[in-house]
């Protein structure tokens, strides 16, 4: 049986949005129950152990097997800054931050969990070029969280942390790789391979381990303070998928995600899971870098903060399984 | 009664709607009023959707009533060769080719009678014309050219290869050139080729067994009249041992079970095809009709053999494909 209509071939792909979404969920859950059970005090071995191993392999495993393409980046890159710039000022806007605060309600509502949940999901949804993709939308939400971020909450940027982060080395060690041509010599190769297939393997286990990371902490969140998470949650789950859509229509707008088919179909493939990408990402719940740079900081969290994390979370369950078949009929099938 | 119901009257209403019908019907121009044109159809591996396009193309003309005659060698070179020896070229107004082999073999019949070719990979490697453009000899058509490194890119969606089998007939040039091509991006995707080489079906059981026993992690297969016909044969014996292949004729993964393919749609071909033809029949010399490229390519997915396989197919490429379950 042959068929390209809609409906013929939405089940088959709800079940591969389903078979990516509900393991995710599943991970982070088990990870929010660890966190519960333990009181988080392992969270800075899982955290260093996935920062110096396991996500410097997934990154180097998916990069060095991608051609670069400085567009590619360019386009996440424009689109990242954009939607963040623009939640930084609806949040600036909507949003009143307490006293003591300091700008930690506007991050959990301006930045999705881009590492964490992205990563994992755009690999489970969209394979390895998803991943790639994920990668650099990564480093452009870090770059913004480190400048535009830390200039929220200290009054400062703060590139030096930036540049201290592990990602980055790998990444540019890929992207260095993919540019070389491959070994000659076959005893090379050979050698080459193996090592590569340990590192993919080692890299592979980074996905299980960034969801129960990012479940970690929110065990410990109370329940009580949710009411207090509503408007930053709202503007992170709702507001973010609306600035991704609108992003994504004036990239075609301008041509530069071109809906044109052309001769090659990967191409026109590879321009509508940037499209994807862009909006999965948007579409995030909080990232909980904030609290991570609050244990460096020596800030305690706002219950506001934590809350909107919990609160987007929640709602993320709904919100990203709206948005994924979004994506899929107006994305791909559009 | 009415006026015109007066005796004499229903006699004029009816010259006159008997008229108006047969201006009606002579403005559809009869098929004894079109030229007749007559076309041999030349084929190696017997009839695809090419020709399905090919003769609705060239049936729908106002201009011309094509009548087509098919000679189908079977897959054997012998009973091509025999055909072209019979082949009486001076009766038919053009000759259509489907593959690199039938149309060598037709150039080397005829320099007069123009040729339309169909499904060529690489009709200027192969020596059927000079360029695009301009063929510079009697023959014209449409190729199915697929970028190499499109096909790979395909590939490295959903595989990592380090070792990809390439089954070809190695007496078929086109198969030659496409080895020659992929030869050429190995380096880039860091893997490396296995040749298969198969002359007959008879040598096709030998080259599986070799294909099995060195493991290799996917088989690629040319878009080459002998591996096609024999597909069903191959593909169920790759998929029993789990080797995922990518083909360059969709019709493997539509009707044989490959995993993937990356190629032109077979009845556009044909319509381009006719196309040209319908260019040449009417007046044009062959080598002023510049012969054609499928505008886009098409993915096919077979589902069924994914699952079987164990392999997670990404979203975008399920939700942009066509999907065989």
């Amino acid at each position: 049986m042959t068929d390209t209509g809609i409906f013929s071939i939405t089940a088959t792909e709800a079940l591969l949005i389903l078979r990516g979404f509900l393991p995710t969920v599943m991970v982070v859950a088990i990870g929010a129950l660890l966190g519960k059970l333990d009181g988080s005090r392992h969270q800075a071995t899982l955290t260093k152990l996935i920062d110096y191993v396991f996500l410097p392999c997934l990154v180097f495993s998916a990069i060095h097997r991608h051609p670069f393409a400085l567009n590619e980046l360019l386009q996440i890159a424009v689109a990242v800054t954009v939607m963040v710039c623009l939640s930084t000022v609806a949040a600036l806007c909507l949003m009143k931050d307490r006293p003591g605060g300091a700008g930690w309600n506007h991050l959990a509502s301006i930045f999705m969990s881009s590492g964490n949940l992205l990563l994992p999901l755009a690999y489970l949804l969209f394979g390895s070029e998803g991943l790639v993709k994920g990668i650099y939308f990564h480093l452009c939400v870090l770059l913004l969280f480190h400048t535009l971020g830390a200039y929220l909450v200290k009054g400062s940027c703060d590139l030096r942390s930036f540049f201290r982060i592990p990602f980055l080395y790998p990444l540019a060690l890929g992207i260095a790789a993919a540019s070389l041509p491959s070994p000659g010599s076959e005893n090379l190769l050979e050698m080459a391979w193996l090592t590569e297939r340990g590192i993919h393997i080692a890299g592979l286990g980074a996905l299980p381990l960034l969801l129960i990371n990012f479940g970690y902490p929110l065990g410990l969140i109370k329940w009580s303070t949710l009411r207090k998470g509503l408007p930053g949650a709202a503007l992170r789950i709702v507001g973010g998928p609306l600035l991704a859509f609108a992003v994504v229509y004036l990239y075609r707008q301008v041509g530069w995600l071109s809906m044109e088919q052309g001769y090659d179909i990967l191409a026109f493939v590879d321009r509508r899971t940037t499209e994807a990408l862009l909006i999965l990402g948007a579409s995030l719940p909080s990232s909980h870098h904030a609290l991570r740079m609050e244990a460096g900081g020596g800030l305690a969290a706002t219950e506001a903060e934590s809350a909107t994390l919990l609160v987007s979370v929640l709602g993320g369950m709904v919100s990203v399984l709206t948005v994924l078949a979004i994506i899929d009929v107006v994305v791909f099938q559009g | 009664m009415p006026s015109f119901f007066r005796p004499g009257r229903g006699l004029r209403a009816l010259v006159l709607v008997l008229t108006v019908l047969v201006l009606a019907s002579a403005a559809r121009a009869p098929a004894g009023q079109r030229k007749l044109r007559r076309v041999a159809i030349i084929l190696f591996r017997g009839e695809t959707p090419s020709e399905k396009g090919f003769r609705d193309t060239v049936n729908a003309s106002p201009d011309f009533q094509v009548r087509c005659r098919t000679f189908n060698a079977g897959q054997s070179t012998e009973r091509l060769k025999a055909i072209l020896a019979a082949l009486d070229t001076t009766r038919y107004d053009l000759i259509y080719t489907f593959g690199t082999m039938a149309t060598l073999s037709a150039m080397g019949k005829t320099k007069q009678v123009p040729i339309v070719y169909n499904v060529v990979q690489r009709p200027i490697e192969a020596g059927i014309i000079s360029s695009w453009e301009n063929s510079a000899n009697n023959v014209t058509g449409a190729s199915n050219i697929v970028a190499m490194e499109s096909a790979f890119r395909t590939l490295v969606l959903v595989l990592s290869i380090r070792q990809l089998g390439f089954i070809y007939n190695d007496r078929d040039p086109a198969s030659k050139i496409q080895r020659a091509d992929i030869a050429k991006i190995q380096q880039k995707f860091g893997f490396r080729i296995f040749d298969i080489p198969v002359r007959d079906p008879e040598s096709i059981p030998e080259a599986m067994r070799r294909t099995v026993a060195a493991k290799l992690d996917a088989v690629f297969f040319p878009a080459d009249s002998l591996i096609m016909a024999n597909a069903g044969t191959i593909v169920s014996l790759l998929n029993q041992h789990k080797i995922p292949s990518i083909a360059i004729i969709p019709e493997m993964v539509t009707e044989h079970g490959a995993l993937i393919s990356l190629g032109a749609d077979y009845y556009e071909l044909g319509q381009l095809a006719g196309q040209n033809a319908l260019e040449v029949l009417g007046g044009k010399r062959p080598d002023e009709v510049s012969s054609k490229k499928v505008r886009n390519l098409h993915l096919y997915i077979n589902l069924k053999t994914a699952d079987r396989l164990g392999i997670d197919l990404p979203l975008q490429l399920l939700s942009l494909s066509t999907v065989i379950r």
